[in-house]
């Protein structure tokens, strides 16, 4: 029996190589790194500065982790498909418990899906009466002539068919979807909004802070940048705007925790215009003459000449 | 399949695909195809998927790319059934006193795979209720090492065990 199980275990081992090249390291690796590199916006130096100041297990995570829960219901049909069915119930279940349906009414999707079989004609009702007729049959004497195993393979490729349709309208397919193009570029630190003591606000993600330093990808232009601790006069953690991100179909808690949205990125303000008779705008000024007032700048120019 | 030779040896019509692999001493003793049954999973498969997707192309809301993939997966499946059936036309278990072949015929190719009787060293044979209502079973070699080959739905399978039996062991009467 010893013998026979290490045969089994080989084969299958063999059989699911796709699977378990997915979830091995490399490709592990190479999902997070291709998901870095779209929070960086594509630009390497960002992502490697992400990969510097987090722990390479974190950004591991917290790269594929939001992955998951759009690409369970997919991949639970891909494995009803490939009739691996185990993996296929499981990633079923998963997929009610954890990702998100964009559609509230699921019940009454699943009960529309049938309506026109339902509502057929005559004709088309006994064609799939008949074929029901024969799949049941058929389905019986696999599972008492062939074997259980058998039997669950042929039913889940056969569900896999049959969901298709209902698992395209409660998930949207995860290309060209904005709501997940949104997702995927979301960085996995909760976004925060800062306010600085010079009253500038922005929507950022808090990379690392040694006590001094505090290092922030901000969320608009995608850049690293640091600001002194002291500088930072208010953080509050906010959600970014993006599509209100729907419920699982099976959800454990009846309500999210609020959570304050995060204000949209304001464009840059336009340059005022400078009066003939000022000589420095007050952001032009050097550092040095702030406080003095455009004697100052009038000074600098002496001195320039 | 088509063309049936005769062996030198025997007066036994063997189908082609199984003759080219005989040696020339050597003596066929059963050539067997599988039981029909075999088709029953893929027939299963290919009617369920035609049923589902003749239930849910209606659902129109979805648009045409998604019915479009869940024919194809149908289309898929009825062909995998009739690569099935073209597989057990061309498939043969062939036993002789030397060695046990198995020949598979896929669209893909054919796999040709050998095993030396003498190095069977246990057989045994799984009937379900269905196979015994309908005279097939499922015959497990195993040999030397961790290697075991399971060949399933096998016809005549009380006939079939014995002349195994008797080969994997045989009479000392006959060596004398």
């Amino acid at each position: 029996m010893a013998a026979l199980n290490a045969t089994q275990i080989l084969r299958r081992l063999r059989r699911s190589t796709p699977v378990a090249l997915i979830l091995s390291p490399i490709g592990l690796l190479i999902v997070s790194a291709a998901r870095l590199l779209i929070i960086a916006d594509y630009n390497p130096t960002t992502a490697l500065g992400l990969l510097s100041s987090q722990s390479y297990v974190n950004a591991l995570l917290g790269t594929i982790v939001p992955l998951v829960p759009l690409l369970m219901p997919y991949a639970a049909l891909l494995f009803l498909v490939t009739r691996r069915v185990v993996p296929g119930l499981l990633a079923l279940l998963g997929t009610a418990l954890i990702s998100p349906t964009n559609r509230s009414d699921a019940a009454h999707v699943l009960s529309a899906q049938w309506h026109p079989v339902l509502d057929g004609g005559f004709f088309w009702q006994a064609l799939l009466f008949v074929m029901a007729l024969a799949f049941t049959i058929l389905l019986l004497v696999e599972l008492a002539g062939v074997s259980p195993a058998s039997f669950a393979r042929s039913a889940g490729v056969v569900a896999s068919i049959a969901l298709l349709p209902l698992v395209v309208v409660l998930y949207s397919v995860p290309i060209g979807n904005t709501a997940y193009v949104d997702l995927i570029r979301q960085p996995w630190m909760p976004a925060e909004e800062i306010t600085l003591t010079s009253n500038q606000e922005f929507t950022g993600y808090v990379l690392s802070s040694d006590g001094y330093w505090l290092e922030v990808l901000t969320a608009d232009d995608r850049t690293i940048k640091y600001y002194r601790v002291s500088d930072i006069r208010d953080r509050q953690i906010c959600r970014p705007p993006q599509k209100e991100q729907g419920r699982p179909l099976i959800a454990l808690t009846s309500a999210q925790a609020p959570v304050p949205a995060c204000p949209s990125p304001q464009p840059p303000p336009a340059p005022e215009p400078v009066p003939g008779w000022m000589l420095y705008r007050i952001a032009d000024m050097p550092k040095a003459c702030l406080g003095v007032g455009p004697i100052c700048g009038l000074a600098r120019q002496e001195e320039g000449k | 399949m088509s063309r049936l030779r005769m062996p030198v040896n025997t007066m036994e019509p063997i189908p082609y695909t199984v003759y080219r692999y005989l040696l020339p001493h050597e003596r066929q003793v059963l050539t067997v195809r599988r039981h029909p049954a075999a088709l029953i999973p893929p027939a299963a498969s290919a009617v369920g998927g035609l049923l589902a997707a003749a239930a849910v192309t209606p659902f129109g809301a979805s648009g045409t790319t998604v019915e479009t993939v869940v024919w194809l997966l149908a289309g898929g499946l009825l062909a995998q059934f009739a690569a099935a059936i073209y597989g057990w036309f061309d498939g043969y278990v062939v036993v002789t006193r030397q060695r046990i072949i198995f020949v598979t015929t896929t669209i893909l190719g054919r796999r040709v795979e050998q095993f030396p009787v003498e190095q069977a060293k246990e057989l045994e044979v799984k009937r379900s209720s269905a196979g015994r209502l309908a005279g097939y079973a499922s015959f497990v070699f195993e040999f030397d090492g961790p290697v075991q080959r399971v060949i399933e739905f096998l016809p005549y399978p009380d006939q079939l065990y014995l002349e195994l039996q008797g080969l994997i062991f045989p009479d000392p009467a006959d060596d004398e």
